[in-house]
């Protein structure tokens, strides 16, 4: 048994690393074709992020988010339930986050303090709402994507209600709020770049998640709910609940992303649209095969193709949104299971009968 | 007033179009037991590729079946990877989903140099209006029904198609009875594969409709992210109707009476985000009304016993 699980593992990497490759051999391939000058297009895709410090700093100030809602979209995906909520909660979080730092800049809290409450309201935040579909599914059996889905658009024109009517800054043109005050930003590691000090907050929160998903009872009746629900409820894990507290989870810290990416990178609350960062989140947890140790390698790896891409967006003929066809081709071929599969089986046939030789 | 009245009821149906297709779409997947979230990628390749081919063939035909073309071959990549190669269906359709927001906008960069949309960039075809005579000389009535896109009138056939072949034909049985209980289907010789390809090929064949209004009957060109949401609306619209055609319908044009009363609100002081919030709101609340009932119905069918 001992061997085939090796196997698998070794397989998933490789198959991981495949995917990554067909992908970026599609997305070079765009370039070039379409590019007039596809060297410095590929270069500056490839090695763009890389070239001065402010576009490092660009591809941490998208890692950090990714972080939370990767770490936050593990607890649902591991789970097996396909709540989406974590995109309304993140762009809720930034808008209330952002409200209640307008409101209370003149109390005069210290900084650590302002901070830390802040991002508790972006976590009660995701409490608050993420607890909304995760309930209804376990207590009421009412489809969690639909009704997830159906309150990211709610919460997308209840943030945008709320920033017309209550924090509308009349000093400028463009529909945004008002100026949020220094004391509550999140200090830049390196001035004048997009790290921040958040990337501690994102830190510390993987490591809690593949703390209680490895060393506390409560992460394996999680995985055991999402791998296997009907031994689950034999063995008399307390399934309505264990679901309800990952899901929540999930969107807890969702909405710690989103009040950690408004308070390190934004002046203003302006998020007119939803930001897909929940959605980039599942990719992330696709990425790490739901596995929290690995959820900064998938933040990582998507930070840096989007960086990649925005900078050829300003500094070339092609537009960012190639991207995200890259991106469906990564989730198709690394959440396929079949994909590749015979070859794996074969591996592990192949495996076993030497092992059996071996006996005999 | 009456006039107001009968201009608002017309602004109904015209918005109301691309929720029907859509909703209509969604009811053949939920038949055979499957949920259609990508209905909204479905509706965005036709409707880019209606443009772009009517456009570069000035031919209406090549270009809607152009369209047609571009929805099935999504949903054939949907089926392909969720039902052969075994991914995670709302995953796949999740992600097709923002493949195609933004890869729409880099085709079209490609084939434009536009960004924002193909209004003056192509010369695409549309499809026209349609007076209905006689009943247009119907004071009120005819102002209501008369005048619409052809597309509109299409909309509501398809209804009463999808209803036929869901509840008067063979094939509308095996949909039906995969989507009851798919290993049962299959002892009786129905592959539950198949049928899946099938019904989510017709449903990309309907929403392909809904794509092609949007872009050449509601507006006559293509701009980015133009379903907005569309499909999602409709994809709720069936889900509150349990996947009945009739009944989505009309929940579709109820989420249309929405989004044609915020369009009218965005002119007054009233905050049309509220408005613009109804028809997920009421999804979910009448979601929850449903599990209700079903809990109360079980509750009393076992106190009978």
């Amino acid at each position: 048994m001992k061997e085939t699980r090796k196997i698998e593992f070794g397989f998933e990497i490789f198959r991981i690393v495949v995917a990554l490759a067909i992908a970026y051999g599609i997305a070079l391939l765009c370039i070039m074709l379409i590019s007039e000058d596809p060297f410095q297009a590929v270069y500056m895709f490839a090695v763009g992020p890389f070239t001065s410090v402010r576009r490092f700093g660009q591809l941490f100030g998208k890692f950090i988010p990714y972080l939370l809602t990767g770490a936050g979209m593990c607890f649902v995906y591991a789970s097996n339930r396909f709540n989406l909520i974590g995109e309304g909660v993140y762009l809720m979080s930034g808008c209330l986050v952002t409200y209640a730092a307008v409101n209370m800049g003149d109390m005069g809290l210290p900084h650590l303090v302002f901070v830390l409450l802040l991002i508790l309201v972006g976590a009660l935040t995701g409490a608050v709402f993420g607890s909304v579909p995760a309930v209804l599914r376990e207590k009421m059996g009412i489809n969690e994507t639909v009704v997830s889905i159906m309150m990211n658009y709610a919460l997308l024109y209840l943030a945008t209600y709320l920033v017309k009517t209550k924090m509308y800054d009349n000093s400028i043109t463009y529909m945004a709020s008002k100026q949020i005050p220094e004391d509550a930003k999140l200090t830049a590691l390196i001035s004048k770049t997009q790290l921040h000090g958040g990337i501690f907050i994102g830190l510390i929160a993987v490591g809690i998640t593949a703390l209680i998903f490895y060393r506390t009872a409560l992460g394996y009746d999680i995985r055991i709910c999402g791998a296997n629900p009907k031994f689950a409820k034999a063995s008399g894990i307390n399934m309505t609940a264990t679901l309800i507290l990952a899901q929540v989870m999930g969107a807890v810290l969702a909405g710690i992303g989103g009040a950690v990416d408004i308070l390190g990178i934004y002046d203003r609350y302006m998020w007119t649209a939803l930001t897909n960062m929940g959605f980039d989140g599942l990719i992330v947890a696709v990425l790490s095969k739901k596995n929290p140790i690995f959820v900064p390698l998938g933040a990582f790896l998507l930070a840096y193709m989007r960086t990649g891409a925005s900078i050829l967006n300003y500094t070339s003929d092609i537009p960012i949104e190639f991207v995200d066809i890259m991106q469906a081709i990564i989730i198709l071929l690394i959440a396929a299971e079949h994909f590749m599969g015979r070859y794996k089986e074969k591996l592990i046939f192949k495996a076993s009968r030497k092992k059996n030789e071996g006996v005999a | 007033m009456l006039d107001t009245v009968a201009k608002f009821l017309f602004a109904v149906i015209r918005v109301s179009t691309p929720l029907i297709f859509g909703a209509v779409a969604a009811c053949v997947t939920r038949k055979a037991g499957l949920l259609n979230l990508a209905i909204e990628s479905m509706m965005l390749a036709s409707a880019l590729t209606g443009v772009l081919v009517s456009g570069a063939t000035q031919s209406l035909m090549l270009g809607m079946l152009a369209g047609f073309c571009a929805a099935i071959a999504i949903t054939l990549i949907i089926s392909y990877s969720s039902f052969v190669l075994k991914c995670d269906l709302y995953l796949v359709s999740i992600a097709m989903n923002t493949a195609l927001v933004g890869g729409t906008v880099f085709v079209m960069y490609l084939c434009t140099k536009q960004k924002a949309n193909t209004a003056g960039a192509i010369a695409s075809l549309y499809v026209g209006n349609l007076d209905i005579p006689l009943i247009k000389d119907i004071p009120f009535l005819g102002q209501i029904i008369s005048g619409h896109n052809v597309l509109t009138y299409l909309s509501f056939v398809m209804v009463a198609l999808v209803w036929y072949l869901l509840y008067k034909t063979k094939i509308g049985l095996r949909i039906r009875s995969v989507g009851e209980n798919p290993q049962a289907a299959e002892s009786v010789g129905i592959s539950p594969t198949k049928i899946y390809f099938l019904s989510f090929g017709m449903s990309g064949f309907i929403a392909a409709l809904g794509g092609m209004y949007m872009s050449m009957g509601y507006l006559t060109w293509f701009a980015r992210d133009m379903i907005a949401g569309r499909g999602m609306i409709s994809m709720s619209a069936m889900n509150i109707a349990s996947g009945e055609p009739i009944q989505a319908t009309l929940a579709a044009m109820v989420f249309g009476a929405a989004d044609a009363l915020s369009n009218y609100m965005q002119l007054g002081s009233f905050p049309s985000e509220l408005i613009s919030m109804f028809p997920y709101i009421c999804t979910i609340v009448i979601l929850v009304l449903m599990a209700v009932a079903r809990t109360l119905k079980a509750t009393v069918e076992r106190n009978k016993v």
